[in-house]
């Protein structure tokens, strides 16, 4: 009951941020700047990239490498853009480059996928 | 990624056609992170058992894993970009904080099966109780320095205080504690998160 009651307005989360995400981002020039430019270098190449190297340092191997890789493949939570939506600080630039990730991440998250596989 | 732009595109069309006031925006994100991100991170941490956290070196490389991205994000905003304390805290967390529930389910059930839920559930235990909170407490710090003098200790120490008292802190801390110390509602494996 409680788990459920949690569930119904948790689940609301991503479809609203989304939906925010969509309101700040109306008006806004798309742009890529050094801010998003690093953003999303790092979120969708930096990160995998970090996890894959402490994964084959820790001798993790097999799926636990492959999860690893590619949760850190995944793009960027819009849940930091409504942080800092609600601070008012660095709103612009959060929302930008979360979907720049998103976007961005139909290539890296393919790409990780296939690096995966390649794993032993 | 279909679904994304959709509802994305939905809130673009509601502020072109003036049906909500891009002012609003702010007014969407108190009520995700004050009510809907709190309850969908502990759903998230609720799933933790306490079997889950026993791979040591696994649960190690996704804390660090996850957390080098946003200390190097972080020095890049504050040191190379000249950015604000909270400024370059919100940036390290975009660099660092995959979508983990909502776009990470789907890939690593796809790529790796059952067992890739795993990750989501170790995953969002490390942005739940250490990435957003660091990132809370950073902010406040950034914003009390702004205002109010007194001393570093003293700042830090109201910046804590005031970042454990946000729900998105303090209710997924309690849910890990509860959850691992077995307390478990009804297995739902597919409690959406970010």
């Amino acid at each position: 009951m409680l788990a459920l009651s949690f569930d119904l307005i948790g689940k609301s989360a991503a479809g609203v941020a989304l939906f925010a995400l969509g309101l700040i981002l109306y008006g806004q020039r798309l742009r890529m700047d050094r801010d998003i430019a690093l953003n999303v270098s790092m979120k969708n190449i930096g990160q995998p990239a970090v996890l894959l190297g402490l994964a084959l340092l820790l001798g993790i191997h097999d799926a636990p490498a492959r999860e690893l890789f590619l949760t850190g493949a995944i793009p960027t939570a819009t849940a930091a853009s409504m942080l800092a939506l609600r601070y008012r600080t660095y709103a612009d630039e959060a929302a930008a480059s979360t979907l720049v990730s998103t976007v961005g991440s139909v290539v890296t998250i393919t790409l990780a996928i296939i690096l995966a596989e390649g794993l032993a | 990624m279909l679904p994304v732009a959709f509802v994305v595109g939905l809130g673009l069309l509601a502020a072109h056609f003036g049906i909500i006031a891009k002012t609003s925006a702010p007014m969407f994100a108190d009520f995700v992170v004050r009510f809907a991100l709190p309850l969908a991170l502990l759903g998230g941490v609720l799933n933790i058992s306490p079997a889950a956290i026993e791979n040591g070196p696994y649960v190690l490389a996704m804390i660090v894993g996850l957390m080098i991205p946003y200390a190097v994000a972080f020095g890049v905003g504050k040191a190379i970009f000249r950015h604000s304390l909270g400024e370059s805290a919100l940036q390290a967390l975009v660099c660092a904080f995959p979508s983990m529930a909502y776009s990470g389910l789907p890939v690593l059930e796809a790529a790796v099966g059952p067992p890739g839920v795993l990750a989501v559930v170790v995953g969002n235990l490390v942005t739940s109780v250490i990435m957003i909170p660091l990132t809370l407490v950073l902010v406040q710090v950034g914003l009390g320095g702004a205002t109010v003098g007194g001393g570093t200790g003293a700042l830090v120490g109201r910046s804590l205080i005031d970042a454990v008292k946000q729900p998105v802190v303090w209710l997924p801390i309690i849910g890990t504690v509860l959850a691992l110390c077995g307390v478990h509602p009804r297995k739902c494996s597919r409690c959406p998160s970010t």
